[in-house]
């Protein structure tokens, strides 16, 4: 009886669970269709299957639009934003973790409140201040807002990590003779790697698709970041929906390959991180 | 004593970048912020004069502002709540052994890795060309949603919901697996069924997290800023504008930082408040709990 009434509400489980695939997929799917059609195809209907497949809307954006260098200059910006939230956030959340001190207690306090003033509330001033430092349009000052605002979870995550560490491994070395800085370098930050791989997931992803930031920050500065090509490709290629829609399916394929690779550390993430903060 | 100082010195090494970016980046403009919201700073003019409450008390006589709290609002309500009730269906979905459960997740996250600048132009898509031919084979009236004034903060919401229901999902599956297996099993041979144990035994246990998950949702649907930059232009008639489109439009579009920051302060206050109380209500629970 209850075999049987399990076996029920299994199926049922596994329709429901179908069903919300499906609605979750259909915009996806709609895309996809969509982005092999020519623009009478779309126009004429946005259900219908495309006549021909044809890559023709793929070609074109590859080779006339500016999508191959804003896409080396995104990869670019999350190399070298991640790179150094990791380094950042790794030093600091390990002397936070080990250094008592009045100082140590107001930094664990701004990033408590960094946590409660999202950006939208200083970005005015923010903006401002990036002016008057010459950084606005600048490549290398888009990074280091990422790096400001990206790094206080890191810095959360990697004290938590740090103060799970043993201190004897340390303090042998120091014994031995060994400077701190070498120290720091050769047994500290390998002994962190799992939580840095987190952080740099998390952290890659945030900086892929983030658009605000880099539209107040970076603006029009050349090279284009994706998220900024792209408004800028929907601006001047208005209605060509054909266009628009095969360059957001090639530039969300890396980062959902990005996603099936980096799964575990992702979910990991999103759940120490929601645990902490 | 001197090994000690060298400590703090190496230390104060390794936070320095951090406290450097910090006071940059977050306190400079914060402190700054504040200050601008009393002063009349337009522009790229570099002179501006304080005028105190002045900007604070346009906020609240501008309809076209107090619109956007009402609309923002609405949004978060509709997203937080509908949204995590989603999320928690799927995780419960998703925990049990499922055939493909994996690839059930993928799907589910998908939409949360893409930029949200991208899901706003893919759902203008969906919404203006999809809709209407839908309807219209339907009942033969084509729907324009976005040009609804009374159903565009709906249809933004939903999108809310598709972009962010995968990211709540992992959270609450994380919470799921927390709970022991002994529990469950206990339950059953007490029998329980199916939803005796999710309503008696695991919702509770998963309490915090949902409250973690609401104070998170909340904050992060208050700052909805690229749906109604991508879909609507605030339209119409400022029906889907909200409050960060209304700063974004006041600060850069008509050059007024002063009002703009005095707007900031005000989203401040009330992500702030809701927070606090969301924060309170769990606190209670858990009193009673323990």
């Amino acid at each position: 009886m209850t075999k049987k009434k399990n076996a029920v509400l299994g199926t049922v489980k596994y329709i429901v669970t179908i069903l919300f695939a499906i609605i979750f997929a259909s915009p996806l799917i709609l895309v996809f269709i969509n982005s092999f059609k020519t623009k009478g195809e779309i126009s004429t209907s946005a259900l219908a299957l495309p006549e021909t497949l044809n890559l023709d809307n793929y070609i074109t954006i590859i080779t006339e639009s500016n999508f191959v260098s804003s896409f080396l200059t995104s990869i670019f910006t999350v190399v070298v934003t991640t790179s150094l939230t990791v380094l950042v956030s790794a030093i600091t959340g390990y002397a936070l973790a080990r250094w008592q001190s009045k100082l140590s207690r107001i930094i664990m306090l701004t990033i408590m409140t960094t946590l409660f003033v999202p950006f939208q509330v200083y970005m005015v001033s923010l903006i401002v201040i990036v002016r008057k430092i010459g950084l606005v349009g600048n490549l290398f000052g888009l990074i280091l807002v990422y790096l400001a605002l990206g790094m206080p979870v890191p810095i959360f995550l990697c004290r938590s990590y740090c103060v799970g560490m043993p201190k004897e491994l340390e303090e042998a070395a120091i014994i031995d003779g060994c400077s701190r800085f070498t120290m720091l370098y050769k047994i500290i930050l390998p002994l962190m790697r799992p939580i840095l791989a987190t952080v740099a997931v998390l952290n890659a992803l945030w900086v892929w698709g983030e658009f605000l930031v880099a539209f107040l920050v970076y603006g029009n500065g050349k090279p284009m970041t994706l998220p900024l090509s792209q408004q800028y490709f929907y601006g001047s290629y208005s209605n060509q929906w054909n266009l628009i829609l095969a360059n957001f399916v090639i530039s969300s394929i890396p980062i959902i390959l990005f996603y099936v690779l980096m799964q575990k550390n992702i979910v990991k993430g999103i759940a120490a991180g929601a645990v902490k903060g | 004593m001197k090994k000690k100082r060298k400590e703090s010195l190496f230390y104060f090494c390794l936070l320095l970048p951090a406290i450097v970016l910090f006071i940059l980046f977050f306190i400079i403009p914060v402190v700054q912020s504040f200050l601008l919201s009393f002063t009349d700073s337009y522009g790229m003019k570099s002179t501006y004069d304080f005028i105190w409450l002045d900007n604070y008390k346009e906020a609240f006589s501008d309809k076209t502002f107090t619109q956007t709290i009402s609309n923002t609002l609405c949004y978060t309500l509709i997203a937080v709540v509908a949204g995590n009730l989603v999320s928690i269906i799927l995780a419960f979905l998703l925990d049990s052994k499922l055939k493909g459960k994996n690839f059930f997740r993928t799907i589910f996250f998908v939409p949360n890795t893409m930029s949200l600048l991208v899901v706003g132009y893919i759902w203008y898509f969906v919404y203006t060309k999809f809709v209407p031919e839908v309807t219209k084979a339907l009942t033969d009236t084509s729907v324009a949603v976005l040009g609804n004034k009374s159903l565009v903060i709906l249809a933004l919401a939903i999108v809310g919901i598709w972009n962010t229901a995968g990211y709540y999902m992992v959270i609450y599956i994380a919470g799921l697996q927390s709970i022991s297996e002994d529990l469950i099993e206990a339950a059953r041979i007490d029998g329980a069924g199916t939803f005796k144990t999710i309503w008696y035994i695991k919702l509770p246990i998963l309490a915090p997290t949902i409250m973690t998950c609401l104070i998170l949702s909340v904050a992060a649907h208050m700052k909805v800023f690229e749906l109604p930059y991508t879909m609507t232009s605030g339209g119409p008639v400022g029906a889907s504008s909200t409050m960060v489109y209304k700063i974004y439009t006041t600060a850069f579009g008509a050059g007024r930082n002063g009002y703009a920051a005095a707007q900031s302060i005000i989203l401040f206050l009330i992500i702030g408040g809701i927070s606090l109380i969301l924060n309170f209500i769990m606190k209670k629970k858990e009193e009673r709990l323990s």
